[in-house]
């Protein structure tokens, strides 16, 4: 890692400890991860944010259909560009040490492509398309699935999943931890 | 309406508080969640209840760059009155879960740290602060551990390539592979620090304290070569096997001396239970994790398909158009199979089961036939030929054949089982591929037991056996080497496999391309290999103290051939595999073959009399009587003490035991009985809550489109009249019951 640990001091470091999911090492390989996407910028500006489109040319998200969500959902500004420390959030919300109500929450916010708080059906819809991405469901198929994911989890039948509703499904699926990582 | 009573039904306490006054407004909706989060989540875990009372409204809100200052100063309130007077360090984990940027993050720690420091009034007291010190001390070590563990942790970048690759179900695979690589890593060091050493400085210095005839195993054959695939020869005469330890106590220095025989045996102990303590307890978590947790009324079939379905660590292109595809197809079969009701005829369902008793009985049949096979050619030797090697190799390559060729001849067999849910078939296969490697492993083992340990042989009426059976004057170093060469056969065919199976198919894909695909992963049959694989091992500790060596190595070479075959020849896989209940399926499999394998070899520690002319236990009539013997001869002053360990050494106090437990058992049943009662009283209250919910909605809209008819239909007076009185008597009913629902909530 060479001179990255210079970087940061070690107080700094401790007070990254101390806010996320993350030890030392991990924090300076995030932050090796963060500074690849465009070294030249973070080298000369290293509290600057990067643009929505550079963060989404980390591998992981570049495969992943909702990674305009993660983005904006993760933007301390809510435009989708990332500050470092906003990164390292991110990739602390989605380490193996962090717990699952924390996923849960943060999971149902990237789900909630118009954030007003409730999957609606609008938010499943986009979720499945999304999904399925070329391959999309017919129509038909698609209210289908959706009727059937409110039968399951829409306790109070208002046709939409609040928050409670959701963790509670989730509670219901054990892979979804597993699912829910990125590798540091 | 009706689809409304249904999930009233199985409806959890604190969603129907949290939606009992809410009805469907949607502003009271969202102005209730803002406001009351705090309370709603009573009767989930304490944690979680904790969390929510620390931050109340704080989860859903839609989050801004940075927090008001009164905001601050509320979350700070609460995490303070959660845990007050804590050091600040403590309360890290509180300040974690807020669902804020780290600027906000920050900002909440350092007022936490400002109000310590000024504000506090109250200092804890000294044991408190201890205490605090301590548990830092604590969270600082694990931090440090954990930060050291990330620079040795095995493999980290390739199990990034494969998650990324193949996605995070052929990772699992790898992962268990890890996970068995660092269960034997200790049972290594372990042995070799308090084995290997000390024989091997008594080998070389020799120093006795008594001494006479020394070392059993001098060097008499040279090393030639083949040993490394049979395990005979010079190995024998190595700290490999059970029979060239010394039943002598060692003199390490004056005065300290070290006594082999109990060494051997607490080793042994040491081992079997740490493994048995540590699969137990992943066993336990996963099974917990994934069972307990997950059962329920509710069945979350399309929503798990739906949030869980993109798997977060998939990092190639290709890959995620696969799993695109997957998810759909999967998502279009389900759907298919929801809008067709199958039939279920009388005679489709005779038909079934019959087919599946068929089934079973064939699969059970060959398992027997093929323990059958195994005792036949132990017993008369039939496979004997002139090649020493051949004839020394011949028992484990039949095993292992067996153990390779006939699971694939069972996942045929589960494919025409049809069962409705494919995860059914694998099960099926599973469980016949365990107990085809029990029953060709036990087979061989009991006659082990039987025929190679001389005294047993006396014992034995010899008709049944076959005269071409002999007994070994060694036979814990015999049934050490056979258990060597089964783990080395097993290695080679695990690459044999790996490279017909993977390699031979890729080639093919090579030549048509268009018609035949890259072969796939196979998880279920490689994870089951390596569960034989390691079972062989635990088998064989004990004869062998330093199989787990062989098994370090072994494991590790296998994972390179297996990671570079994987990214080499295959493809990802285009099923859907369940990882986190298959992976608890595979600790059981894990679990009970380890299981067995600690039970045979307490047998033959307990009931069968060692080797006389080798190993630590010479003198002994069976191994376990190194513990016993002390103190039968035992003549000090506290008798007393031998009395109570003579009682807790007896068979009477065993069945005491056994007793206990098993009112122990009887008790728990009851106590769990007690809350099923409580659990189906509960719901039949929510039942009744959903019904009270469902009338007042009632009642809601009845008035909302009767006060509309009426402002509409004056002209009519009739009408309008009963919709007055039908207006009254409502709004009447609805006053009482939210009186009823006011008194309640207070």
């Amino acid at each position: 890692m060479g001179n990255q640990g210079s970087v940061f001091d070690d107080r700094q470091l401790e007070e990254y400890q101390e806010l996320t999911y993350f030890t030392k090492k991990e924090i300076l390989h995030v932050y090796k991860k963060f500074r690849q996407l465009n070294p030249s910028f973070v080298d000369a500006n290293r509290d600057g944010r990067l643009d929505m489109d550079v963060i989404m040319s980390l591998p992981e998200l570049k495969a992943n259909p909702f990674n305009e969500r993660i983005c904006k959902v993760f933007s301390s500004t809510s435009s989708g560009d990332m500050s470092f420390e906003d990164f390292l959030d991110m990739m602390s919300v989605f380490s193996e040490a962090a717990p699952k109500h924390v996923k849960v929450e943060y999971a149902f916010r990237i789900y909630d492509f118009d954030d007003d708080d409730v999957l609606s059906r609008g938010d499943l819809k986009n979720v499945v398309n999304h999904l399925t991405g070329n391959e999309v469901l017919e129509a038909d198929d698609l209210e289908q699935l959706i009727s059937n994911i409110l039968e399951e989890a829409d306790l109070d039948n208002d046709g939409a999943l609040s928050f409670a509703e959701f963790e509670h499904v989730i509670s219901k699926a054990p892979d979804f931890v597993n699912s829910f990582r990125i590798r540091v | 309406m009706a689809r409304y009573s249904d999930s009233i039904n199985s409806f959890e306490l604190q969603t129907v508080r949290h939606n009992r006054d809410s009805l469907n407004d949607p502003e009271h909706r969202l102005a209730e969640r803002r406001y009351s989060r705090g309370g709603e989540n009573e009767g989930i875990s304490r944690r979680r209840k904790k969390r929510a009372n620390s931050f109340a409204s704080g989860t859903l809100r839609i989050r801004r760059p940075v927090l008001r200052q009164d905001e601050i100063e509320q979350v700070v309130d609460e995490i303070d009155n959660d845990t007050p007077d804590q050091p600040v360090a403590l309360q890290s984990d509180q300040i974690k879960e807020q669902n804020v940027p780290m600027s906000a993050k920050r900002e909440i720690r350092r007022n936490l740290e400002r109000r310590q420091t000024t504000t506090r009034i109250k200092k804890p007291g000294w044991f408190r602060r201890k205490k605090y010190d301590i548990q830092m001390q604590w969270c600082r070590f694990k931090l440090w551990t954990a930060d050291q563990f990330y620079t040795i942790e095995l493999w980290r970048s390739h199990f990034r390539t494969i998650d990324g690759h193949f996605g995070s179900d052929v990772g699992s695979y790898f992962r268990l592979l890890r996970w068995i690589f660092s269960l034997n890593l200790p049972v290594f060091i372990l042995t070799f620090s308090f084995l290997t050493i000390p024989q091997l400085i008594v080998r070389n210095l020799g120093n006795f304290d008594d001494s006479q005839e020394s070392v059993t195993c001098k060097f008499e054959h040279p090393f030639e070569g083949p040993e490394f695939l049979t395990g005979g020869g010079w190995f024998n005469q190595t700290e490999l096997y059970y029979g060239c330890y010394t039943k002598e106590i060692i003199q390490i220095w004056k005065g300290h001396k070290y006594d082999m025989k109990y060494a051997y045996f607490f080793v042994c102990v040491a081992y079997y239970l740490f493994t048995l303590l540590r699969t137990a307890y992943s066993l336990q978590s996963s099974y917990k994790e994934n069972f307990i947790e997950a059962e329920g009324e509710i069945q979350a079939f399309y929503s798990a398909r739906v949030f869980c379905g993109w798997d977060y660590r998939i990092a190639h292109k290709e890959t995620a158009l696969l799993k695109h595809k997957t998810l759909s197809t999967l998502l279009k079969e389900s759907l298919s199979k929801y809008n067709e009701r199958v039939s279920n005829s009388w005679k489709t369902f005779f038909l079934k089961t019959f087919f599946r008793i068929l089934t079973n009985v064939v699969s059970l049949a060959l398992i027997g036939a093929s323990g059958y096979l195994v005792w036949y050619i132990s017993d008369t030797q039939s496979l004997k030929t002139d090649n020493k090697f051949l004839h020394d190799m011949a028992m484990p390559l039949t095993i292992s054949a067996l153990n390779f060729i006939l699971p694939f001849a069972f996942s045929i067999i589960a494919s025409f089982e049809n069962y409705s849910i494919p995860q059914y078939a694998l099960y099926f296969t599973m469980i016949r591929t365990l107990l085809l490697n029990a029953a060709t492993l036990g087979v061989l083992v009991y006659f082990w037991f039987i025929t190679v340990n001389c005294d047993q042989l006396e014992k034995k009426d010899e008709n049944w056996l076959n005269a071409a059976v002999d007994c070994k004057p060694c036979w814990e170093s015999f049934m050490g080497e056979q258990i060597y060469r089964l783990v080395i056969v097993d290695f080679f065919f695990t690459i044999l496999f790996t490279l017909f199976s993977e390699l031979i198919r890729f080639l093919v894909h090579k030549c048509f391309k268009s018609r035949i695909d890259k072969p796939e992963f196979d998880i279920a049959r490689n994870t089951l290999n390596l569960i034989y694989s390691q079972s062989l091992v635990w088998l064989g500790t004990f004869y062998s103290p330093l199989l787990s060596l062989i098994q370090v190595i072994k494991f590790f070479v296998l994972f390179y051939i297996k990671r570079y075959s994987l990214t080499l020849f295959c493809r990802p896989s285009s099923k859907l595999w369940k990882a986190a209940k298959t992976q608890t399926f595979f600790l059981l499999f894990i679990f009970v073959s380890l299981l067995l394998c600690v039970i045979a070899v307490a047998f033959s520690m307990i009931s069968l009399k060692p080797s006389q002319s080798c190993g630590p236990y010479q003198e002994f009539n069976t191994t376990y009587q190194v513990i016993t013997e002390p103190f039968n001869k035992w003549s000090g002053k506290l008798n007393w003490l031998k009395e109570i360990i003579k009682l807790i050494t007896s068979d009477v106090f065993f069945f005491l035991i056994l007793t206990v437990l098993s009112v122990t058992v009887y008790y728990t049943r009851i106590i769990m009985n007690a809350h099923f009662e409580v659990v189906r009283l509960l719901k039949h209250q929510l039942h009744n809550e959903g019904k009270d919910k469902q009338f007042l909605i009632g009642l809601l809209q009845n008035n909302s489109t009767g006060s509309s008819r009426h402002n509409n239909s004056n002209n009519s007076n009739t009408r309008g009249n009963y919709t007055e009185n039908n207006n009254k008597s409502s709004s009447n009913k609805i006053h009482v019951i939210q009186n009823r629902h006011f008194d309640r909530d207070e």
